[in-house]
């Protein structure tokens, strides 16, 4: 084949192009420590890498869900803590009620205890978290709890009932997983479900009738009303106790789901993100032997086309 | 025998052989570096001989040589390379020009980053979430809209540069097509020389080299086929198209009083797809013929406009069922979230699509909750926004949503809130961006690759053309030195001829 001095010098150039392209190709990947800057690169793992920064994504939001509702399961929970001890000083109240030494003072202090324990009552269930009323369901703006004085100076409890109160929110904790977490004032005020004993049902269903019926028999001292005290009401406060410990356990166990998801939740990330890094990020050790080989590649094609461009037949004339 | 006085004239020739021999490698040299050049060789022959009939013998001894004489002026050329080259150069041509704008559709979308429209679309879910346990924040829906305008300003910004491009495109082909022109009328004048010079006896070498150096640069904008005609000229015929008569479309014709055609292009005048269109008319009066080259620039960048249109339409086909999916959900006719922008078009594309401006002028107008209006949902109940939210995983009918004739909706009986139940054929809508993006990479990777290819392919028949054609600097001045020494030895003859004449007149008679 005839070679000519505009071949040389035309290989030349075309090669170092190509060099310089390498260069450049590596340059831009140690600079970015990606491996994919366009997604032409690469079209399989640039769309696996948007597919999994959107996974991602999507998984940070069901974290921040996540610990915000398991916020909200603690702050129920102690609620429901505070629910407990008031019951168990109002079961204790009516169990020595019984005492026969008791008179008509004493049954008048136990009744402006349990008055101040009926507004105590009402406060818990009004408790508020992040502008919320956590007892308050969908219209957790308002408060789902009242108490007032009534003429007998008993403080009576009230379900203020806005429209959303029995209403149950949900939360999205993953992929398609929702979940309800809140308990709402007449889950723990209405009882009805949970008997004391199955022999002797409550006959009062509900907090509220409860709590005015204890007042009520206290206020008037008559063998009538202690037995009353004794044994309807005390069956009704212990009932409700053990609504509110139900309800309790039931929010422990979506508080122990809560963890569960949120480990879930972060293992995934975890993963996810060693998958990413593995499908984006340069082997910097790789790079850096490719760069060092690219370069004396360059090095060395400069060199041998100076030498051979550079002279011809005139330097020897 | 002949006499001294012809030895002077076979000299004479030898010199003036060697002196053009000289002036071709000279220009050879002077045109190391041009474009298009092909290295000429002067070649000698003998002159007719002298026989020398005698008065004492016809026989003689041989015919004695009168000397030597320049018979032509060739260039060196391999004309099959320059057939594959300008065959090349069409695909290299028409791939060139996709890359140009597919790289450009790439840089739009901008994709994979953090700020493209799929790492939006993520965000207005995760807004939703964040509302949906939070309705009675008013900051959690100014976070909604906020983000939902900054995913439909993206959009629109995307479809805007998308249609910027189109124009870009019928910019560079109305470019292309006065290139066309021009290089077609340079070559018809080019072909009327040639033709004259060969008429003359005379080879017009450079003139057919700065022809082919044309018709090298029109095979990147078109595909042609080169017909040869008598003394030296050529037709050139439009491939890939007939004239109304089914004849074939020529571009350049030896004959000048044969009609040729030349390009016009008139930018969206499809009537079906607006897209522009070319055309071929010839100067004879006839009528004008659609044409779409079937290689080259030209060809590149006319398939791109339907490109780009696709890719319009896949982010119109985006926009609407994010604006479908989302406005079905929220089930408010009066206050729907997404709006079209464009009241002369209720139809949402990527263009027009908008966030609703009574929501973003009142954000608690948002129904989050289960309410059938907003009055009528509770203040903390983010069940609808819920519900939005969780379109991000449902597998819409995008591919579909154009036709309209989609069904999205359906009512849960349960609640009041309408849900969106995915379809096996569907996809989700950060999915089929992905998507999007992922055939628009393949596309350009292909472009780029075929690209490459065709240069590794053209700078090897470059070499076989180089190799044939090219001047070689170190061959020229050997054969300068060859010629120079032949001129002197010639000189050398005449100087000594006369040396011999000096005997006879001045020395023979004293």
């Amino acid at each position: 084949m005839r070679i000519t001095n505009k071949m040389l010098a035309n290989n030349f150039l075309r090669d170092m192009n190509t060099n310089l392209n390498n260069l450049s190709t590596i340059q831009t990947q140690l600079s970015t420590g990606k491996q994919i800057n366009k997604a032409s690169d690469d079209p399989a793992k640039a769309s696996k890498i948007m597919q999994i920064y959107s996974d991602i994504d999507a998984n940070k939001q069901y974290n921040t869900n996540i610990t915000s509702t398991t916020n909200w399961l603690d702050m129920t929970d102690t609620a429901l803590g505070q629910v407990g001890d008031v019951a168990t000083r109002i079961q204790e109240l009516l169990v020595s009620a019984g005492n026969a030494g008791y008179g008509a003072d004493e049954k008048s202090a136990m009744k402006d205890e349990i008055n101040q324990k009926v507004g105590e009552l009402s406060q818990i269930l009004n408790t508020n978290f992040d502008g919320k009323y956590i007892f308050g369901g969908t219209s957790g703006t308002t408060k789902p709890t009242s108490s007032a004085v009534d003429e007998d100076s008993n403080t009576q409890l009230a379900l203020t009932g806005a429209p959303g109160s029995t209403s149950k929110l949900s939360v999205e904790v993953s992929q398609g997983v929702t979940m309800g977490y809140n308990v709402t004032a007449t889950d723990v005020t209405d009882f009805a479900k949970a008997p004391a004993t199955e022999t002797d049902p409550a006959t009062i269903t509900d907090l509220k009738s409860l709590l005015a019926d204890i007042t009520t028999n206290l206020g008037t001292d008559t063998s009538d009303s202690t037995t009353k005290l004794t044994n309807t009401d005390l069956t009704g406060i212990k009932a409700f106790m053990t609504n509110v410990l139900k309800l309790r356990s039931e929010v422990g166990a979506k508080q122990n789901a809560m963890t569960s998801a949120q480990s879930r939740n972060v293992d995934q990330n975890t993963n996810m993100t060693t998958i990413l890094s593995t499908t984006e990020d340069i082997d910097i050790t790789q790079k850096a032997m490719e760069y060092a080989t690219a370069q004396t590649v360059y090095t060395a094609s400069l060199q041998t086309s100076a030498k051979v461009l550079q002279p011809s037949l005139l330097d020897y004339l | 025998m002949s006499g001294l006085f012809s030895t002077l004239n076979v000299s004479v020739r030898g010199m003036s052989a060697q002196q053009t021999a000289i002036d071709v490698t000279s220009h050879n040299i002077a045109n190391a570096n041009t474009d298009g050049y092909s290295r000429q060789t002067a070649t000698m022959e003998t002159t007719t001989p002298f026989g020398m009939p005698t008065m004492n013998s016809t026989v003689s001894p041989g015919q004695l040589g009168t000397g030597v004489q320049i018979s032509s002026i060739t260039r060196i050329r391999d004309s099959y390379l320059d057939y594959q080259v300008r065959a090349e150069n069409g695909t290299k041509g028409l791939y060139d020009g996709k890359e140009e704008f597919l790289s450009e559709i790439q840089t739009v979308f901008n994709e994979p980053s953090d700020t493209g429209v799929s790492t939006l679309i993520g965000k207005v879910y995760d807004s939703w979430q964040a509302l949906s346990t939070s309705p009675e924040l008013s900051s959690s829906r100014t976070v909604v809209v906020q983000q939902s305008k900054a995913l439909t300003d993206q959009l629109n910004s995307n479809y805007n540069q998308l249609e910027s491009l189109k124009t870009d495109s019928d910019g560079v082909i109305k470019q292309d097509v006065t290139d066309v022109n021009s290089i077609l009328n340079q070559l018809n004048d080019l072909n009327q020389q040639i033709i004259t010079v060969n008429v003359g006896g005379n080879k017009p070498n450079d003139l057919m080299d700065k022809r082919d150096l044309l018709e090298d640069q029109l095979s990147t904008k078109l595909g042609f086929t080169v017909v040869k005609t008598a003394y030296g000229g050529e037709d050139i015929k439009a491939t890939g198209v007939t004239d109304a008569n089914g004849g074939d479309v020529y571009l350049v014709k030896s004959n000048t009083t044969d009609p040729v055609s030349r390009l016009s292009y008139t930018a969206g005048a499809d009537t079906t797809d607006g897209y522009g269109v070319l055309q071929l008319k010839d100067n004879a009066g006839g009528s004008a013929v659609d044409y779409t080259p079937a290689t080259g620039e030209l060809n590149g960048y006319m398939s791109v406009q339907k490109d780009i249109d696709d890719y319009e339409g896949q982010l119109n086909n985006l926009a609407k069922s994010i604006a479908v999916s989302v406005n079905t959900v929220q089930d408010d006719t009066t206050n729907a979230f997404f709006v079209s922008s464009d009241s002369a078009q209720t139809e949402i594309t990527a263009g027009n699509i908008s966030v609703n401006q009574t929501i973003q002028d009142d954000v608690m107008s948002i129904n989050a909750g289960a309410g059938a209006t907003t009055a009528d949902s509770e203040a903390t109940d983010g069940s609808r926004a819920l519900a939005i939210a969780q379109l991000r995983n449902v597998k819409l009918n995008v591919q579909g949503i154009a036709d309209g004739t989609e069904s999205y909706s359906e009512t849960d009986p349960s609640t009041k809130i309408p849900t969106i139940t995915s379809s096996s054929a569907g996809m989700t809508t950060a999915g089929y961006f992905t998507d999007t993006v992922n055939k628009l990479a393949i596309q350009t990777q292909e472009a780029k690759r075929i690209s490459t290819n065709q240069d590794t392919l053209l700078s090897s028949l470059e070499t076989s053309r180089t190799s044939t054609s090219g001047v070689s600097l170190d061959e020229e001045m050997s054969n300068l030195i060859q010629f120079q020494h032949a001129y002197q030895a010639n000189a050398k003859i005449i100087s000594t001829v006369d040396e011999l004449l000096d005997v006879i007149i001045n020395g023979l008679k004293k």
